[in-house]
């Protein structure tokens, strides 16, 4: 193949095309309706005339020669007999008439504030504006039309109407398109310019067609159907209906025909050529095939969902992908995806037969497309392609050998990529391991959940199945599960232990001793089973390090520095498992054994202790319900009290700003301050509430494990349903709003009483009073309202950072470079370092120091 | 006013390039001028140099994990 030549564009302008150029440009002229002759070659001066280019393999373009895919087709013309509007210029054509006069044909305003607009336009082109372009043509319209007189040649003006889509009257009288072209004709160029054309490329009369292009046959193909008829694409339709009836008006003309029928034909060559253009117009009947279908032109391949730009430019299928719901599967791995059987038979691989696995992959061919693990199709070794049905199967089976491939189904341990939309960073589409099993929803471990932002209230998950060799390799390489576990955004794992798992670990490392069977039975239902205990009773450490290797040491601190958990040679002693050791986002322990260990035996790891915790939790049973919201009557009694206690303090408060003797903080008003002030008193009766009911609950309290292992909810929570819901604030503030000088008519006008101000002291187990309701309900309601005007908003400005940001790239001399290798920063980061190794964005000396020097530093 | 902003205490230090040292930045980056950042003469914190177009400034600022950072700006 020649080599090709490629040019930069340096400047597109758009504009119409003259008749001139329509004819220059045309390679035949089309003069019949007739589409083959009988021999079913395609008629000279008809619409697949072979000089528009090829649709048929064999044939040779009359134009240029070139067979079918080389040559690109070439556009024809028609004459027509009687000029007719273009539809998509109608409002247009209808803004000259009405702007210009009817009589000498110049824009209606006079001279000297023409001349005015005229400077303006000149000063907006110099500029390059478009916009002010727009905006002075639009003013040039609007003032001229309602002149009733020409200031040129005092002709008196006949208001001009539109009737839709494309009859014009002046007056009472009916102009015909071919008055309407000789009109426009006589615009002069600088008026036309003001008017918005660009004389050089555009001239307003030829928004009134004399000739019609007629596109390349390759841009409107037929089809064979299988009986061996042609079926015409929708435009060859409309447009043998143009040259149908432009022949006749040509006829009829010729004839002498009467004016009537001469109108009638025109009319419908108008008709014709309009739905040809544009099928949708709402004030003519759509043209219709036949069976009562709407006829597909030109404007519908563009416009709407299924048309050219958002169906096939902005939208790309693809193949070998499948969407269901998701679901979650606690047994299956982190890097594997359940999928149902009946995806597995649709989704396929193609896999070269060879000496090694002929055996099998024949096996595949013999259960064919409806029995698990087949094969769908075989692909010869010279690209021909066959289904596996009953009746080719024989033949199959009988040529298959070495050298064929064979497009068998899925099996466990395929590659396939996993992704929910959307997308918004490169955690959303990872790869995983197929596991084939029964149902019909995509399983997944709840621990994945976070990178995809995945929940299961009815979410759905696209899958795709990698074809090649390359695109399976390079999968596994850089998108499967474990290569994500930690987030380039700051450095965490984004993917941890959640949930039952770490309620298991935090029960398990807490004060559990087992016996050596149950230990046993533990560690066999994870799958391990090389693991000799000598001792009768293991603890819950003990069995917990079983996972470690014995060269593993960690050591978690907390912000006191005091050491909260401990690994020594593999074994923890010091310590329980929480959500900050091996949750999401927060496990330090995952992090560690990460930069140690490696992904791989990173993401083995977390699968164990994963299972250690749901089963250790499956042996001990765990459960939440009411009555772990219960208190006793003292407990009830003291809460009670509590609040009382926080009431008065804010009474005494009170008093002191009525006395006009409280001290106002720096900046703030006294009311203010005593607003602060009452805020501080009632936010903090409920944390000491919390505080003290959290120690007078029985202790294996499920409510409180969950929150202090992490695993789910918080003290918080807890204290809002068994003791006190709080103060409610909007806006940072106690409710105020409502009548005059109060929130509620039940309440006297400027009480400033908790009560009064949305303090509800009752809990959600206990019930609340209609006044405490009221309240909540306003808290919940603009919490509401502000996550739902937020979300769409955030989610946009999110979606326009990316897309700025999306060609940025660290180059190997770390400088940060756009598409067009600018420089965007000299240093990525201006410091160098690479996030997803880092801690939260910083380096920290003193851990490298550790790692070099050991436990001593 | 506009003289004292590029000595306020939030804008780092300014400074223009000699030839020598553009060519320099140009080769050790393997660009050309239009390839670097770029900033307005009228910019509030340079406006007062009154530097002309192609002028190369070298921004000397700082942050909490690379004190030494080095910037540079073509002045458009
Ligand atoms: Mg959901
Ligand atoms: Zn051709
Ligand atoms: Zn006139």
């Amino acid at each position: 193949m020649a080599e090709k030549i490629y040019k930069k564009i340096n400047k597109i302008s758009f504009g119409m095309q003259s008749p001139e150029f329509i004819g220059e440009t045309s390679v035949a002229k089309i003069v019949t309706a007739e589409l083959y002759e009988k021999e079913g070659y395609p008629v000279d001066g008809g619409l697949m005339d072979v000089h528009l280019g090829v649709i048929d393999p064999g044939l040779r373009c009359k134009t240029c020669g070139g067979k079918l895919k080389e040559c690109m087709g070439h556009f024809g013309h028609i004459e027509l007999a009687r000029p007719v509007i273009h539809i998509n210029f109608a409002t247009q054509v209808y803004n000259l008439l009405r702007s210009t006069c009817n009589e000498c044909h110049r824009i209606l305003i006079d001279e000297k504030k023409l001349e005015m607009q005229k400077e303006r336009m000149e000063k907006a082109k110099k500029a390059n504006n478009s916009d002010r372009m727009r905006f002075i043509t639009k003013d040039v319209l609007s003032k001229s039309r309602l002149i009733k007189k020409c200031a040129y040649c005092k002709a008196k003006q006949d208001a001009v109407k539109i009737e839709k889509p494309t009859t014009y009257y002046q007056g009472d009288k009916r102009l015909s398109p071919i008055e309407v072209r000789a009109k426009l004709e006589k615009i002069n160029d600088a008026d036309a310019e003001l008017l918005g054309f660009n004389t050089k490329t555009s001239r307003p009369e030829w928004m009134v067609l004399k000739v019609l292009p007629i596109p390349p046959v390759t841009m409107r193909p037929s089809i064979t159907l299988e009986s061996g008829e042609r079926s015409e694409d929708d435009l060859t339709h409309k447009l043998g209906d143009i040259v149908r009836i432009n022949q006749r008006l040509f006829e009829n003309i010729n004839a002498g025909a009467p004016e009537m029928i001469i109108e009638d034909l025109w009319d419908l060559l108008q008709y014709h050529i309009t739905t040809y253009m544009d099928n949708t117009v709402s004030t003519i009947p759509p043209a219709r095939h036949r069976s009562g279908q709407e006829l597909k032109t030109l404007t519908e391949r563009i416009k709407s969902k299924e048309g050219r730009f958002r169906h096939n430019l902005a939208g790309k299928r693809v193949n070998f992908a499948a969407r269901t719901v998701i679901s979650p599967d606690p047994c299956i791995k982190f890097n594997e995806v359940g999928i149902p059987k009946s995806v597995a038979m649709e989704l396929t691989i193609p896999e070269r037969v060879t000496e090694w696995n002929k055996e099998w992959l024949i096996k595949a061919v013999k259960n064919g497309p409806k029995q698990y693990p087949g094969a769908n199709y075989v692909i010869w070794p010279n690209g021909k392609k066959k289904k596996i049905t009953s009746e080719t199967m024989e033949q199959i089976m009988e040529e298959l050998a070495v050298g064929f491939t064979v497009e068998r189904h899925v099996i466990d341990g395929d590659q396939a990529l996993f992704n929910r939309q959307p997308s918004l960073h490169r955690m959303s589409l990872m790869c995983h391991k197929v596991k084939v099993l029964p149902g019909k929803s995509f399983r997944m471990n709840p621990s994945v959940c976070n990178p995809y932002n995945a929940d299961f209230d009815g979410d759905e998950m696209n899958l795709h199945i990698p074809q090649t060799e390359e695109a399976r390799a390079e999968a596994e390489v850089l998108m499967e599960v474990q290569t994500q576990i930690i987030t380039p955004k700051n450095g965490y794992n984004i993917i941890g232990c959640v949930e039952d798992s770490i309620t298991g670990c935090y029960l398990l490392t807490k004060s559990q001793e087992i016996s050596k069977e149950e230990a046993t039975n533990i560690l066999t239902s994870i799958g391990i089973d090389n693991v000799k205990f000598s001792k009768e009773k293991v603890t819950g450490s003990e069995l917990f390090s079983t996972l470690f290797p014995e060269d593993f040491n960690f050591i978690r601190k907390n912000k006191e520095g005091e050491v909260v958990v401990r690994f020594k040679n593999g074994k923890l002693d010091k310590g329980i498992i929480d959500k900050n050791t091996i949750g999401e986002n927060n496990g330090e322990l995952i992090r560690e054994f990460y930069r140690k260990y490696g992904q791989d035996k990173t993401i083995v790891l977390m699968g164990n202790i994963f299972q250690m915790g749901i089963n250790t939790l499956l042996k001990l049973g765990f459960t939440t319900g009411v009555s772990d919201t219960d208190l006793s009557d003292d407990v009830r009694k003291k809460v009670d009290s509590m609040i009382k206690r926080a009431y008065i303090k804010v009474e005494e408060n009170i008093v002191e700003y009525k006395k006009g003797k409280i001290e106002a903080l720096p900046g703030k008003t006294s009311l203010e301050t005593l607003e602060i002030k009452a805020m501080e008193i009632l936010n903090k009766a409920r944390t000491e509430i919390g505080d003290f009911v959290k120690d007078f609950v029985t202790k294996d309290n499920a409510s409180i494990i969950m929150a202090k292992s992490g695993a789910k909810g918080n003290i918080l929570n807890f204290t809002q349903m068994t003791g006190c819901i709080g103060q409610q604030a909007l806006g940072g503030k106690r409710i105020t709003r409502g009548y005059r000088n109060r929130t509620l008519s039940t309440f006297k006008e400027n009480d400033l009483g908790p009560e009064a101000r949305g303090f509800v002291k009752g809990s959600f187990k206990k019930g609340i009073s209609p006044t405490e309701f009221f309240f909540h309900a306003m808290t919940g309601r603009d919490s509401l309202m502000d996550n739902a005007l937020r979300t769409p908003k955030s989610g946009y400005l999110y979606r326009r950072l990316a897309n700025a940001l999306q060609d940025l790239k660290v180059e190997y001399d770390h400088t940060v470079r756009n598409a067009s290798k600018e420089i965007v920063q000299f240093k990525y980061g201006e410091d160098s370092i690479d996030v997803s190794k880092s801690e939260g964005g910083t380096i920290s000396v003193i851990n490298a120091i550790h790692d070099v020097l050991g436990e001593k530093a | 006013m506009a003289e004292e902003k590029i000595n306020h205490i939030l804008v780092p230090k300014h400074e223009v390039c000699t030839e020598e040292e553009v060519k320099e930045i140009l080769s050790k980056y393997n660009i050309k001028k239009d390839q670097l950042p770029r900033m307005s003469h009228k910019d509030v914190t340079i406006v007062s140099l009154d530097l002309a177009s192609g002028t190369v400034v070298k921004i000397f600022r700082s942050n909490k994990t690379e004190p030494n950072s080095i910037f540079y700006r073509v002045v458009v």
